[in-house]
């Protein structure tokens, strides 16, 4: 694909606060995206600070359980929903309407809506903390009863929930108009880089399984105040249901999460291997799939609630079928190195940590996926960390990678490679050292979401939270990088990258304000 | 944005369209598959768990998608033709539900631009006679504008002057 022109005129722009609050801008908004879920991704940390130094030893040291169980819950939706989610809705807002040769998102006011409602929302889901009762403490999946009794910082939490549930619909609505209505001259659907498909069908996602939380968590709201009885047994309800309603979004959640960070690394590896991507159109269709699939195996996260034979089977060997597109894309990133003239700048090394790391939280999902496995590792640290390494190994490597990738396009300028090198070696020992023995916790047995444990367990929650410290102090490097590469440095090039392919390498570094006012031809 | 100048023997005409990649069609379309893997989605979690209040909330989603992919289509079907006749230029404009036309008689007919805001070319591109002029290609990007200027200029032998 080949871009004619690629045109800036004028770079004027509104200054001062009123420039962030009332901005159409893509870029604009992509920045404001990104530095909320930095803020939120620093927060999140926080509070997993807070439950590792209290799991440094056993016994209760500095919170007392209910604070602790606090914690757990708030650092999860900060994490999900604050730092995760916008950090990729940033990242389409930069890089979707360069990518495709639109001059910007095709509803820009509704764009500056869905993100000032992230601001809000994080404020009552944290201000929760502070209200009589505190937060909700039940875990990120809001289980009834326990949602259903807890104070009034539930209430808190499902209104932020709400409202960052209104946000996602808004973006992802936006985000499928803008790529579906918005295309450059000549860029057919299956010319779009593999960052704009995964998006694409990570908004069809959302906009499907969004409206599935929003009906689970306005029924736990009219089950508290409003008499119903949906989930309550006492009143007939059935707190089951509220788990299959919550895992049929929550399954396809995760896909929200990764998609967009397999899209990134589409973009990375081919970039630094100076190859094209091997197998674009499976790449696709294998995205696609894993979208389809994620709708059709939300039991398996309870397996162990009682369900029938035949139900976990189906949901077992549904499961498993993940496995295959999974592996599609892996083998096609892999391939895509094979015989490159591979160079290993900080993106790249992010891309490859991303894919090794995915794949032992893979390998870990199909560990839980053996029904009569998973009735042992259930509810254990072994979850814990499996989702981490599918978290944090896949979406947040793949978000720090693309930040790298992109940055000297917003910026300007290049980034200290050194700094760039150690935020990345730092990061990943320190998340192997955090997450990889909580596979022994959990299959020695030890519970999830407790603040105090036996002393069987104690070495390995010290190297784990040893390892945390490290990833929560390596994540400064970050910081201090990216505000030296927005202050200056070395000045970059349009392309920046040897191996860059795209219409966003031939807007000038930094990208101006306006871009693609007169669209590209793409041949 | 596209400007297609279709040569015809009088008059000439100039045809300006947004840029966009669907199709009202395909814009039904689209919208009809969200809608219905929202609704299969709240419906079945409707029959089979009873839990009918995410129905109300995928038929919210479905107003703000339908609203959403309107206003893009409406922003599709803008366009403006420009008919230069050998006596008389005629300005057809569709902008969303607003449809607009006007007559000039060739003679008399200038070209203007005008500098509306900062930037290194004007912004604005006006059409008319006898002191009254309207706006045309506000779609356009500046530099669109600007050769459609020109071009106008030279098919009515004028001269573009330029405004503040």
């Amino acid at each position: 694909m080949t871009a004619t022109t690629a045109d800036q005129h004028h770079d004027h722009h509104p200054t001062g606060i009123t420039r962030w609050l009332f901005t159409t801008n893509h870029k604009d908004i992509g920045t404001l995206y990104l530095w909320f879920s930095f803020t939120m991704f620093i927060i999140g940390g926080l509070m997993a600070m807070i439950i590792r130094s209290e799991l440094f030893e056993p016994g209760l040291q500095f919170v007392d359980p209910l604070f602790f169980n606090q914690m757990t819950t708030v650092h999860a939706l900060v994490m999900i929903f604050g730092a995760a989610m916008p950090a990729f809705v940033g990242l389409a807002n930069w890089q979707i309407p360069l990518m495709i040769g639109a001059p910007d998102m095709a509803l820009p006011r509704l764009n500056n809506w869905s993100f000032w409602l992230l601001p809000p929302a994080a404020t009552l889901l944290i201000a929760s903390l502070f209200v009589p009762g505190g937060a909700p403490a039940g875990g990120w999946t809001i289980y009834p009863p326990l949602s259903i009794q807890g104070g009034m910082g539930v209430d808190f939490g499902i209104l932020a929930l709400h409202m960052m549930g209104i946000s996602s619909i808004m973006g992802s609505i936006n985000i499928i108009a803008t790529i579906m209505n918005m295309r450059a001259p000549g860029m057919i659907l299956m010319k779009l880089p593999m960052f704009v498909w995964t998006w694409l069908i990570t908004a069809f996602l959302l906009v499907t399984c969004i409206p599935v939380l929003a009906g689970a968590i306005t029924m736990l709201l009219t089950d508290r105040h409003f008499g119903t009885h949906f989930f309550d047994s006492s009143g007939g309800g059935d707190p089951v249901m509220f788990q299959h309603i919550f895992w049929f979004f929550g399954h396809p959640e995760v896909y929200i999460l990764i998609l967009p960070a397999f899209g990134v690394v589409s973009q990375i590896i081919p970039t630094f291997s100076r190859k094209p991507l091997f197998g674009y159109t499976s790449m696709v269709f294998a995205t696609a799939t894993i979208a389809f699939l994620s709708f059709i195996v939300w039991a398996h996260h309870m397996f162990t609630v009682g369900m029938p034979l035949t139900g976990e089977l189906f949901f077992m060997y549904s499961t498993m079928l993940i496995a295959i597109p999974t592996s599609v894309k892996i083998f096609n990133w892999v391939s895509t190195m094979w015989r490159g003239s591979l160079t290993f700048e900080t993106p790249m090394l992010y891309a490859i940590g991303m894919v090794f790391l995915f794949t032992i939280g893979g390998f870990s999902g199909l560990m839980l996926a053996i029904v009569p496995a998973d009735f042992q590792y259930h509810d254990t640290y072994f979850v814990v960390a499996h989702f981490h390494y599918v978290i944090f190994g896949g979406t947040i490597l793949g978000a720090l990678g693309a930040v790298y990738f992109w940055l000297p396009k917003w910026t300007g300028h290049m980034y200290n490679e050194t700094l760039g090198k150690w935020h990345f070696w730092l990061t990943v020992i320190g998340m192997n050292v955090t997450f990889f023995p909580q596979h022994f916790l959990g299959l020695a047995g030890m519970p999830r979401r407790i603040p105090d444990y036996a002393l069987q367990f104690a070495e390995f929650n010290m190297v784990s939270s040893l390892g945390a410290f490290l990833l929560g102090l390596s994540q400064i490097i970050f910081l201090i990088n990216v505000l030296k590469t927005i202050k200056g440095g070395e000045k970059a090039s349009d392309r920046v990258w040897e191996g860059s392919t795209g219409l966003e390498w031939t807007v000038p570094s930094p990208a101006p304000y306006h871009t693609f006012a007169t669209p590209p031809v793409v041949k | 944005m596209t400007i297609a100048a279709a040569s015809h023997t009088p008059p000439t005409r100039y045809l300006i369209t947004p840029n966009r990649s669907m199709s009202r069609r395909g814009s039904a379309y689209l919208v009809v598959g969200i809608a219905a893997c929202a609704l299969l989605v709240a419906g079945s979690m409707t029959i089979l768990y009873g839990a009918w209040p995410i129905l109300p909330f995928a038929g919210l989603e479905i107003v703000l998608l339908v609203f959403a992919v309107r206003h893009v289509q409406n922003s599709c079907d803008n366009r403006e033709v420009i008919d230069v006749g050998e006596r008389h230029v005629d300005v057809t404009r569709r902008h969303g539900d607003n449809l607009d036309s006007f007559r000039f008689v060739r003679a008399w007919t200038r070209i203007a631009l005008r500098q509306t805001r900062l930037g290194n070319l004007p912004d604005r591109l006006e059409i008319g006679s006898h002191g009254k002029l309207i706006e045309i290609g506000s779609f356009l990007t500046d530099d669109e504008r600007y050769s459609l200027a020109n071009e106008l200029a030279m098919q009515l032998g004028r001269k573009i002057s330029h405004r503040n």
